[in-house]
């Protein structure tokens, strides 16, 4: 692989990979928040904030 | 509260209780391929982690021991001294003012190329009568695969920099190298 | 259970900001603008080095994955050790600390395998190799699959209280391992290079190079800072999950038992 291919195929997986991580837990709480019937009303945000 | 044990035993029940014992299966299998996988890594790291090449010195002086042995030899390439002989590459490597002139039969990496770069290289010492920089020698370094060792030294291509450089330990101590770092 | 079937519902689509507060978005602009500004640096204004050219660009996410890996254990250490000391006398029984352990945990985890892909390929390009059994790489296989069973041990079904404890012990057990990594450069013999980066020396990095890697650091900071806020909501809300799991299985018995 040339060096600007690598370049390429690097930097691609890695924001991929930070971008579907990000993505998978804003969706986790988002679906389990539904589940439990919580809205923005009772965030779990409380403790951080 | 009344948490006393049910006689009898629903469905759901079962289905969360079957569902429990699925997931507890998958994580002990998945506990179970790690525990291999880390196995394996810290045997291999055991193997090689410690010794992973010698040095041009010490190889030299470990070469009655070594005999016909494969291991990893590690120095920096003599730029002037790499030639192409018929697919097979020559070229000399020295550490600590000890030279190995080596044949490498296998393309070697990009940045081969580059003067006085460390290279780490696996094969045998060969007996056959060669002349290196530092006068002659009845062994050689039959090579079959090279791994180029970069430093952590990182240089922009816009600053003036001597690409010919003699590295300081080499060129501070090694006599026979005088002539190089003259013309350099 | 969780399956996103009906992810598409308005009122679902409303409760899109369930892990998000002001704070949290302010830091998420931050991230994204920062990171935009970082490929500009990383891929168009640093120069290529004198030896590796262009291939010098994977230092830029290579270097500060692992910083960031290190500091997320780093983390876990911290709080796992705050957990044990601690999680008698505090009224939440120590689960804040566990969730910040775990979530810092599984941001580690995701950055060392970040660390590891981007050597692959940078080492194909400068070595010649994907891969090597060196220490230096040695150690961080086994710092990746370390965390991925202390990941695995969160999983397991156990009591909340019995599952933080063996999570904090093994927590601080498995932090034994950075130090190694880092310094399997200076203790052993290795293919890979020294630290681009040590305490008391002085940079073998020039100038753009060198900000740009500093500047990468901070970038990564931020984005792992952003994920693990996130995480740890996600956590708290899985365990909200199982609280009212639970409360439901008993009312059910109790409704059963007064038949």
């Amino acid at each position: 692989m040339s060096n600007i291919g690598t370049i390429v195929v690097g930097y691609s997986v890695t924001i991929i990979s930070v971008g579907f991580y990000a993505a998978w837990i804003v969706r986790r709480g988002v679906l389990i928040g539904k589940e439990i019937g919580i809205g923005s009303q009772s965030s779990p945000t409380d403790e951080t904030d | 509260m009344d948490l006393s044990p049910r006689h009898e035993v629903d469905d759901q029940d079962k289905f969360r209780r079957d569902q429990l014992k699925s997931r507890r299966i998958k994580v002990y299998f998945a506990t179970l391929i790690l525990v291999i996988a880390g196995g394996f890594a810290a045997i291999q790291g055991l193997r090689n982690a410690t010794l992973f090449f010698r040095n041009v010195d010490e190889a030299i002086i470990e070469r009655a021991d070594l005999g016909e042995r494969r291991f990893r030899l590690q120095g920096k390439v003599i730029p002037g001294t790499v030639i192409n002989d018929e697919g097979v590459t020559v070229f000399e490597i020295v550490h600590e003012c000890e030279v190995a002139k080596v044949r490498h039969i296998t393309d070697p990496p990009e940045l081969f190329s580059s003067p006085w770069i460390p290279v780490v290289l696996e094969g045998r010492w060969t007996k056959g009568a060669v002349e290196n920089i530092n006068g002659s020698e009845s062994y050689y370094f039959l090579s079959d695969r090279m791994l180029v060792k970069h430093t952590n030294e990182y240089v922009s291509v816009n600053e003036e920099r001597l690409e010919q450089s003699i590295p300081d330990d080499v060129a501070m101590s090694c006599e026979f190298l005088r002539d190089l770092r003259e013309e350099s | 259970m969780v399956d996103g079937s009906d992810l598409e519902t308005p009122e679902l689509k409303k409760s899109m900001s369930m892990t998000a507060t002001p704070t949290t978005r302010v830091l998420a602009t931050i991230a994204v603008g920062a990171s935009l500004v970082m490929l500009l640096l990383a891929l168009i204004v640093s120069p290529a080095d004198v030896v590796q050219g262009d291939a010098v660009r994977m230092l830029y996410i290579h270097v500060p994955s692992i910083w960031v890996a290190y500091g997320s254990f780093g983390l876990t250490a911290c709080t796992s050790g705050l957990f044990i000391l601690r999680y008698k006398r505090r009224a939440d029984r120590g689960r804040h600390y566990d969730r910040l352990a775990g979530a810092a945990a599984e941001v580690g985890v995701v950055f060392t395998g970040l660390t590891l892909f981007s050597g692959m390929l940078w080492g194909k390009v400068t070595w010649g190799s994907y891969w090597q059994w060196d220490a230096r790489l040695t150690t961080t296989v086994l710092l990746f699959v370390t965390y991925l069973g202390y990941l695995a041990l969160r999983r397991l079904p156990a009591d909340p209280g019995v599952r933080a404890k063996r999570a904090a012990i093994m927590a601080l057990v498995s932090f034994v391992n950075v130090p190694i990594v880092h310094f399997s450069v200076d203790w052993w013999r290795t293919l890979h290079q020294k630290a681009s980066l040590s305490v008391g020396r002085r940079p073998e990095i020039t100038g753009d190079m060198y900000w740009t890697l500093m500047y990468s650091a901070l970038t990564f900071t931020f984005v792992a800072t952003w994920l693990m806020i996130h995480r740890y909501r996600v956590i708290r809300l899985e365990e909200m999950r199982d609280e009212e799991l639970l409360l439901q299985q008993l009312r059910e018995r109790r409704s059963e038992n007064s038949l």
